[in-house]
């Protein structure tokens, strides 16, 4: 039976990089240590903030090792194994499953797979039963229309469609899905998995799951900065006020936190990877805010506006 | 746009109309969506809470805590509407005397979207006072939901209210919820036959209505069936005399061919004005309700509650005159009476 899949904030992880451009394992080990205690779990090699498709596959097998290390109470790792192509992600696939399988017991693992990126709709059933005979681990979707449609220019579909998504959560190895589009595609979804109330639908969007929460969680990369407002909003949010303590002051701490991962969002949403590294870095607590596309990296204007803000909100 | 209020503070709107009026389409959707959800999702779990309620001695508690608690006020405020005596317990007041108000054979109906408040605090002292315990829950692995003997999911994808601040989708499920159960009791407690006996099954009426009809029917002479071509003055006497309250009207070969009865007569009466001299076949019913001598009584009893009559012709296969069964010859004087309202009553 495949093992349910976590509740709650998961921290979509930025790779810290070293001055070769290569994953800086210190770094990422100090970034989850940093992480860990208020973390559902934590997503590794991601294709968004955690640049991954710009590793090779030792690198991202590099830094799926460094989360699995990161103590024994180091939270469940949900592991980006998409590629370019089908035959990279079955590559990648086979490579964790070889070393998670010959490793140290470690904490829960689960695969995630944005497989529009190089596969059509057609046949996507298909294509996840076949990945799915590789391995016993939790499979999650991931639904991230601007991210194929920025790796990935040709290709006609960009959302998974609702009946090909039915067919494929047949199969009970698919735990989840992480979401980016708007509502009523969500309200699709939703309907179309009724009969698995086990599946997770975990908000990829943070601005979507500051509005209306999905009750699996959120896939967030802001927490890599912002960790504690995140999840005490999430917390609040997936307790959904009947289970909280209505401690005076609450909801305008809430509110206040709201406000400040609100305001954090409107600054990084545009360019994820690089706002947040440098603004991990503007603190201190990795060396490097590098990035793996240099296309990336962020302007002087941008650093200036990034380092006012942190300022304003107190980070620095 | 801007306006002004009587104090002549101005009042800006920051939002465009359109803005505020898709926010509230999709709060609506999501809470509807998350309704819909639930319709798969009621199965034999729900049957089975609904004959846990419908077959206790007791009633039903129901708890909750915050919004829950509101939920479970308008739940027992509603099944008490329906017929099933409800109360509402304070989880916390609960544990500070108010669990004196359990008594065996209650059952508890615990709400709780997270399935971890402290409603959960009550019932292992509630199980030990003899009450069952049905969890309504959006949360199938929770404290709660591993405590209850029936969990009732009402769990929902995702909740239109930001932050936490209040639940909003889940709530509206557990209302709806509550309602399904409420309106399915209001079904059961409808009168019926086979639940009679199974509830009562060593009772002398759920005894007496596992009988075929032919070991209760009225049969012989005192059967009160008369010729279709009898006049209307005679045939009165002889229904008169029977107390049954209904002529079985029949051919020349014993076949039913109609009824008179008294809601007929009535209706002559008021047709016809003198209605001695008229033929029965003119003024009975033709085709009337009828039942083979196999027939249970428990079947012919909600045939009559059916079609509101009280009494029944029995005929063999070629549609001959056996005998006739009386409401009362099922049930006995006196015991009995239909659900369904009276209409000439206010």
């Amino acid at each position: 039976m495949t093992p349910s899949l976590p509740r709650g904030l998961v921290v979509n992880l930025v790779t810290p990089l070293t001055e070769a451009a290569r994953p800086d394992r210190q770094a990422f080990t100090t970034l989850i240590q940093r992480l860990k205690d208020r973390a559902s779990a934590v997503l590794v090699g991601s294709l968004s903030v955690g640049e991954g498709l710009h590793f090779s596959l030792p690198d991202r097998l590099e830094l799926l090792a460094t989360a699995l290390s990161a103590g024994r109470d180091a939270p469940p790792v949900l592991f980006e194994v998409t590629g370019r192509t089908e035959e990279e992600t079955v590559g990648l696939l086979e490579a964790a499953e070889g070393f998670l399988t010959a490793g140290e017991p470690s904490p829960p693992v689960g695969y995630l797979l944005t497989c529009l990126v190089y596969h059509s709709n057609r046949h996507l059933p298909r294509h996840l039963a076949e990945l799915g005979r590789l391995t016993a681990r939790p499979l999650v979707l991931g639904n991230h229309p601007d991210l194929v449609r920025h790796v990935s220019k040709a290709v006609k579909h960009k959302n998974i469609r609702t009946s090909v998504l039915k067919k494929i959560a047949a199969n009970p190895q698919v735990a989840g899905l992480e979401f980016h589009g708007d509502i009523s595609r969500a309200v699709h979804y939703q309907r179309a998995l009724v009969g698995r109330p086990d599946f997770r639908f975990y908000d990829g969007d943070e601005a979507h799951f500051l509005d209306q929460p999905s009750s699996s969680g959120l896939i967030s990369c802001g927490a890599n900065l912002a960790v504690q407002a995140w999840m005490d909003i999430v917390h609040s949010s997936l307790d959904i006020a009947e289970g909280v303590q209505m401690v005076p002051g609450r909801l305008s701490e809430i509110w206040r936190k709201a406000r400040l991962v609100r305001q954090l969002l409107s600054i990084y949403q545009d360019k994820p990877a690089a706002f947040l590294k440098a603004a991990l870095a503007m603190t201190g607590v990795i060396p490097s805010a590098r990035t793996a596309d240099p296309g990336e990296a962020l302007s002087e204007e941008e650093t200036g506006a990034l380092e006012m803000e942190l300022r304003a909100c107190q980070f620095i | 746009m801007s306006r002004r209020t009587k104090t002549g503070d101005k009042v800006t709107s920051p939002k465009k109309p359109q803005t505020t009026i898709r926010e509230a389409q999709e709060v609506l959707r999501i809470e509807a969506e998350g309704i819909l959800a639930l319709v798969d999702r009621v199965g034999q779990t729900f049957v089975e809470a609904v004959d846990l309620i419908y077959a206790s001695s007791g009633r039903v508690i129901v708890t909750g805590i915050g919004k829950s608690g509101l939920v479970a006020r308008k739940i027992a405020a509603t099944l008490n509407s329906t017929g099933t005596p409800a109360l509402f317990l304070h989880p916390v007041e609960a544990l500070h005397g108010d669990l004196g108000m359990v008594i065996y054979g209650d059952i508890l109906l615990a709400l709780s979207h997270s399935g971890e408040t402290e409603v959960n605090d009550i019932i292992p002292t509630v199980r030990g006072l003899g009450a069952q315990v049905i969890a309504m829950t959006g949360n199938l692995d929770s404290t709660l939901a591993r405590q209850a003997d029936l969990v009732l999911d009402v769990g929902v994808a995702r909740e239109a209210c930001p932050l936490g601040l209040a639940p909003t989708a889940s709530t509206t499920a557990q209302t709806a919820m509550g309602d399904a159960l409420a309106v399915a009791l209001i079904h059961r407690r409808q009168f019926n036959s086979d639940d009679f006996k199974r509830f009562h099954p060593g009772g002398s009426l759920g005894e007496r209505l596992s009988l075929a009809v032919r070991e209760v029917m009225t049969t012989g002479e005192r059967v009160p069936s008369v010729p279709g071509g009898m006049r209307l003055g005679e045939a009165l006497e002889i229904m008169s005399r029977s107390r049954l309250g209904v002529l079985l009207v029949v051919d020349e070969r014993g076949v039913l061919t109609g009824v008179f009865t008294d809601g007929d007569l009535r209706r002559s009466l008021m047709r016809h004005g003198d209605v001695q001299d008229l033929p029965l076949e003119e003024v009975m019913t033709r085709q009337p309700k009828k039942i083979g001598q196999e027939t249970t009584a428990a079947e012919a009893l909600e045939l009559m509650q059916q079609h509101e009559i009280t009494t029944l012709p029995i005929v063999d296969e070629a549609g001959r005159l056996l005998g006739v069964v009386h409401l009362h010859a099922l049930l006995g004087k006196g015991k009995f009476r239909f659900n369904a309202p009276d209409p000439k009553r206010p």
